[in-house]
């Protein structure tokens, strides 16, 4: 009896001990998002509901702030600007990942070559990367509009320079950038799909199209559900390459959210309503991931 | 055996703590052991006269020499008064120094850079008014002209100019030569300069040379709007813009004599590398780039003779210009007043005017002896000293609380107009509207 009870204290020291050790494993990372993370959006939760001017005392103005971003033409502008950026970028995002990913397994040869060419877009600095793009889209000097030009295209659009390009210009880019990435967890997902799959298929008549539709397709859907929110998420907080390449314009043809939150804050230093933009795109985004996760069972096929 | 694993760990977790909270801690132990040795100091030699140590902030101060040399000078005389400099480069200065000044850092003088930002941190109490200060110095305010009343801010002084910078119309006499067109005159109209243009402008590919260029500023836009008189860009009517956009529009899009807006920008164009490479032949800008051209000539980065005249008008208006003054200000924190008001005495006056006029640069005080330095500078073309008398000189913005996110707005709108995605009419029309949305949600 006691022997039983001593080794069931022993059991429960161990767990202790175990316990205390991850959570020693745990701490410096969560200090560091504790600090860097959790408080401020903590603190701009609460900033959100109050004016402050990062000098002057804040004061609580209640729900102004919210009131106010319905009425300001730059936020509804930046709004659907920045909703009209995503439901683009990630449709295309995912079908140029797919389709690269799908081409790369097929055994072309070469695959790691190709495989690290794609995914070097991703891993250089947007910053270089904008610039660079901001060379190509030149109107009159810019090798895209040059090609254009020799293909017989006299009026080629005026990309960064005009209203209606400007979006599509920074979404080309943007797709460029990060197919790459997506790619590699495609071709992770492809690789594991079982080749027995594909022989039974092939048995049964079926043509390339019908194996995609029917095998490749459901048996990737958990990349898939991954790379739909990382995407999603990544393509809401847009702000790098419309900062350099755009500023926002022409005018306000490319300001999104992100853009938006930075000029009220650091430009117009208005903390306060700031936050307030920051709540609104957390809340949506928040929401977006929510009802895909709501919805995973419906479509995302875990059974292997 | 266990339980030393247990105490370890325990240890460990300890130390974790410990060390981050340390490092919260030591500033406090440090600001407090630096008190304390303050403190055993002045307890030591209790007649020695304390060592100040003020914090300055400018723009490229290693780069352009001028505000080093007013440092230098200042300390040289008051060497009881340390002066620790920093240097931020001029394209961040504005966002750089408020981010500092809001994260509590002690910069105890310092220039505002543009009239909002100086707008925006009166608002936010970050300057001292100096009122008392120069009422009790008895200082004489003659030497800063009209400059003075326009850095007021409701009737209350913020600052002294510590230079006063307004436009004109610089031209690469070499160009001129070639094509055998006569020089700009002080007396130019706008058509003139758009018909010079014109002319001037030839060739293809490296070998292309503009009429003029045009920076990629608002303010290089809205120029010709307000040398009218009609009011500034906080309260007067956008109308005034109109013809001078649809100049620079003629100019860029329809003449083709000067790069449009759109390759300026998306190629990060700057007026000082365009105009010194030699193939541009008129350029208005403001007078900071005298001082950059002879600068840059001695250094060896180009050969231009380049002249200067007054900025041309509208046909049938008396000569105008636009301006900016760069005060320099006291941090409302700062706990060395006096000696930040000598320094501050030092640039804003008559020491520090003599020094900028050496370097070619308009210090925001003027009497006859600064004037003459200026003028006796073999560097300066001497058929230039009559541009600069330009007698009508319009601020850029008003130092008025507005004037950033308007200018912001502002800035926009004319990039809807210069790249051609909106007609003139249509941007003045919506920059009405969108004037009254910010007036509306800043009451």
């Amino acid at each position: 009896m006691t022997e039983k009870k001593s080794k069931s204290k022993k059991g429960k020291a161990i767990i202790q001990r175990n316990r205390i050790t991850a959570y020693c494993f745990l701490l410096p990372n969560f200090i560091g998002f504790f600090i860097f993370t959790f408080i401020p959006v903590l603190a701009a939760f609460v900033l959100s509901f109050m004016q402050w001017d990062s000098a002057n005392p804040a004061k609580f103005i209640g729900l102004k702030n919210f009131e106010l971003m319905f009425k300001d033409s730059s936020f509804i502008i930046s709004f659907w600007n920045t909703i009209c950026y995503t439901f683009t970028t990630v449709p295309l995002t995912i079908i140029v990942a797919l389709a690269l990913a799908v081409a790369l397994n097929n055994g072309v040869k070469g695959i790691t070559v190709f495989r690290a060419i794609h995914f070097f877009p991703h891993v250089a600095s947007i910053v270089a990367i904008s610039v660079v793009w901001q060379f190509l889209y030149n109107a009159d000097f810019g090798p895209i509009n040059m090609f254009l030009k020799t293909m017989g295209i006299n009026d080629p659009p005026r990309w960064t320079a005009s209203v209606q390009w400007a979006m599509p210009a920074v979404i080309i880019m943007s797709v460029w950038k990060s197919a790459g990435y997506y790619m590699v967890m495609f071709l992770s997902g492809l690789k594991s799909i079982s080749n027995q799959l594909y022989e039974a298929a092939t048995i049964d008549g079926a043509n390339a199209w019908e194996k995609f539709w029917s095998i490749t397709l459901p048996m990737l859907s958990p990349t898939m559900f991954f790379v739909v929110i990382m995407c999603l998420i990544n393509s809401f907080k847009v702000f790098d390459q419309i900062y350099i390449m755009t500023e926002g314009g022409p005018g306000r043809a490319t300001s999104v959210l992100v853009y938006q939150i930075y000029s009220q804050a650091f430009i117009n230093f208005k903390f306060g309503y700031a936050s307030a933009m920051a709540l609104i795109l957390f809340l949506i985004i928040f929401i977006i991931t929510f009802i895909q996760f709501r919805f995973q069972e419906k479509w995302v096929n875990y059974t292997n | 055996m266990e339980n030393a694993k247990k105490r370890i760990a325990l240890l460990l977790t300890f130390l974790m703590v410990v060390t981050f909270f340390a490092g919260c801690g030591k500033k406090v132990e440090q600001t407090q052991s630096a008190a304390n040795t303050e403190k055993k100091e002045s307890k030591a030699q209790p007649e020695e006269k304390e060592q100040v140590k003020l914090k300055f902030s400018c723009w490229d101060y290693e780069t352009s020499g001028y505000d080093k040399e007013i440092i230098e000078t200042f300390k040289k005389m008051n060497p009881d008064i340390g002066i620790e400099v920093l240097d931020i480069a001029a394209k961040e200065y504005a966002d750089k120094l408020t981010v500092m000044l809001a994260g509590g850092e002690a910069i105890d003088v310092f220039y505002a850079k543009d009239p909002s930002s100086f707008a925006g941190m009166v608002l936010k109490n970050q300057i001292m008014p100096i009122d008392e200060l120069v009422a009790k110095d008895n200082l004489n305010l003659e030497p800063y002209g009209s400059m003075m009343e326009k850095l007021k801010i409701d009737g209350k002084l913020y600052g002294l100019p510590y230079r006063s910078d307004y436009w004109l119309l610089f031209y690469n006499k070499d160009l001129f030569d070639q094509a055998k067109i006569a020089y700009p005159t002080n007396d130019w109209t706008w058509n003139d300069f758009k018909e010079t243009s014109k002319k001037l402008t030839s060739g293809e590919g490296n070998n292309k040379i503009y009429g003029s260029y045009i920076q990629t500023w608002a303010s290089a836009y809205f120029l010709m709007g307000l040398q009218k008189g009609a009011g500034n860009m906080v309260e007067g009517s956008y109308s005034m813009l109109k013809d001078g956009l649809e100049l620079l529009c003629d100019i860029q899009l329809k003449d083709k004599s000067a790069a449009d807006y759109a390759t300026n920008k998306s190629m990060g164009a700057h007026y000082r590398g365009i105009f010194e490479k030699g193939n541009v032949g008129m350029l208005y800008m403001g007078t900071w780039f005298i001082n950059a051209l002879v600068k840059d000539k001695q250094d060896g980065k180009h050969n231009i003779n380049w002249g200067i005249v007054q900025m041309p008008v509208w046909e049938g208006s008396n000569d105008a210009t636009i301006g900016l003054t760069t005060p320099v200000v006291i941090n409302s924190k700062t706990k060395h007043k006096d000696a930040a008001w000598k320094l501050a005495k030092f640039i804003g006056g008559k020491e520090g005017a003599k020094i900028l006029a050496k370097n070619l640069l308009i210090p925001g005080y003027m009497d006859e002896e600064v004037m003459k330095i200026f003028n006796e500078n073999p560097d300066f073309p001497k058929e230039g000293q009559d541009a600069l008398k330009t007698n009508n000189i319009y601020l850029e913005w008003p130092a008025h609380k507005l004037s950033g996110l308007l200018g912001k707005m502002v800035d926009e709108e004319i990039q809807m107009v210069a790249t051609g995605n909106k007609t003139v009419d249509a941007a003045i029309a919506d920059m009405e509207k969108r004037r009254k949305e910010i007036m509306e949600q800043n009451k």
